[in-house]
């Protein structure tokens, strides 16, 4: 069994990616967090095959984020969310996987969510 | 059984939405489309219970679409879902005749009380703009200066505030570049400032969010 993390403070967009990989994987845990340090809490809970962090939560910088959970999780499989961001080369540089639109279409997600699931 | 149309140009806040609904009736049918053109056809082809709108979907004048689906189906309650602030924009759509208006921030129990509220022929006010209102008469007045402008001023305001020139922001709302001209100059006379970076600090001033 599959276990991913989806870490956003939007319920519409959480529960829509949900949604969609529930509708894609048969066999997959899904567990939701409103900001960061929910993330770091489930992160020590659970061992993850993906983590999805919307970077525009409140009161969380990304950068210092992605930054702690990649000190103590190397090997973590990250995909950001994001419409527009200026930090996409930064993100990469520390680790990041890769990048969904939240304007995409499903077929695009699903795409980019099962190409890093497969590396 | 409830039929439902979501308007949305996001995929994913339309799956999220028609998965919140399905939670709460199981079985709605619920028909998706993701800009005006679409919603305008489904809406007048088939009755629909509720439809659920963004009012920022891309080549998509949303007020003009408001009335037009308004004078084809005067009853249908629209719920309008936005990632616009609520309290600069809410009273003149509801003036406009939409039943309800909810930030996609919002938290899932109160989309929910939104949707069905407004089911059940109510009209739907979330909490934090139920409470400006009451500030609203309590004081005797607008609460803001913001309030003289019409509501395609409004939706051209934001528009200017994100540094989108007059061509871009005609494309946007599909129209003439000399009539955003127009509102753009009327926009800065009515609010009393001389360019776009007096606009944005008074924007901030009377907004209780910050301007992005």
């Amino acid at each position: 069994m599959q276990r991913f993390l989806i870490a956003g403070d939007h319920y519409i967009v959480r529960s829509g990616i949900s949604l969609l990989i529930k509708e894609a994987i048969l066999n997959v845990e899904i567990d939701e967090c409103r900001d960061g340090y929910c993330i770091q809490h489930k992160l020590n809970a659970y061992n993850y095959d993906l983590a999805i962090i919307d970077v525009s939560m409140p009161s969380t910088d990304p950068v210092n984020l992605l930054r702690k959970i990649f000190d103590r999780w190397p090997h973590l499989k990250i995909l950001i969310l994001a419409c527009k961001d200026t930090f996409i080369t930064k993100y990469q540089q520390m680790g990041v996987r890769g990048f969904i639109d939240k304007g995409a279409e499903g077929s695009d997600i699903l795409q980019t969510i099962m190409a890093i699931l497969n590396t | 059984m409830k039929r439902i149309l979501i308007a949305d140009d996001h995929f994913i806040v339309r799956s999220g939405v028609h998965f919140l609904i399905k939670e709460a009736f199981w079985d709605a049918e619920i028909d998706e489309c993701s800009n005006g053109d679409h919603a305008y056809l489904k809406i007048d082809s088939t009755e629909y219970d509720l439809v659920i709108m963004d009012i920022s979907m891309p080549g998509t004048d949303s007020i003009n679409l408001l009335k037009k689906i308004l004078v084809r189906r005067p009853e249908l309650k629209i719920l309008i879902l936005t990632m616009s602030s609520e309290d600069s924009y809410a009273t003149k759509y509801m003036q406009l005749g939409v039943r309800g208006f909810i930030n996609k921030e919002a938290g899932e129990s109160d989309i929910r009380r939104a949707i069905t509220t407004i089911l059940n022929d109510k009209k739907y006010v979330s909490p934090r703009l139920r409470e400006i209102g009451v500030r609203e008469v309590n004081e005797g007045g607008p609460g803001s200066p913001l309030d003289v402008l019409s509501v395609r001023e409004q939706e051209i305001l934001p528009l200017i505030l994100e540094g989108k020139n007059v061509t871009e922001i005609a494309s946007i709302l599909s129209c003439h570049t000399s009539t955003v001209g127009t509102h753009k100059a009327r926009i800065l006379q009515k609010l009393g400032v001389s360019n776009v970076i007096e606009l944005k600090k008074m924007v901030q001033l009377f907004t209780n969010s910050p301007v992005q």
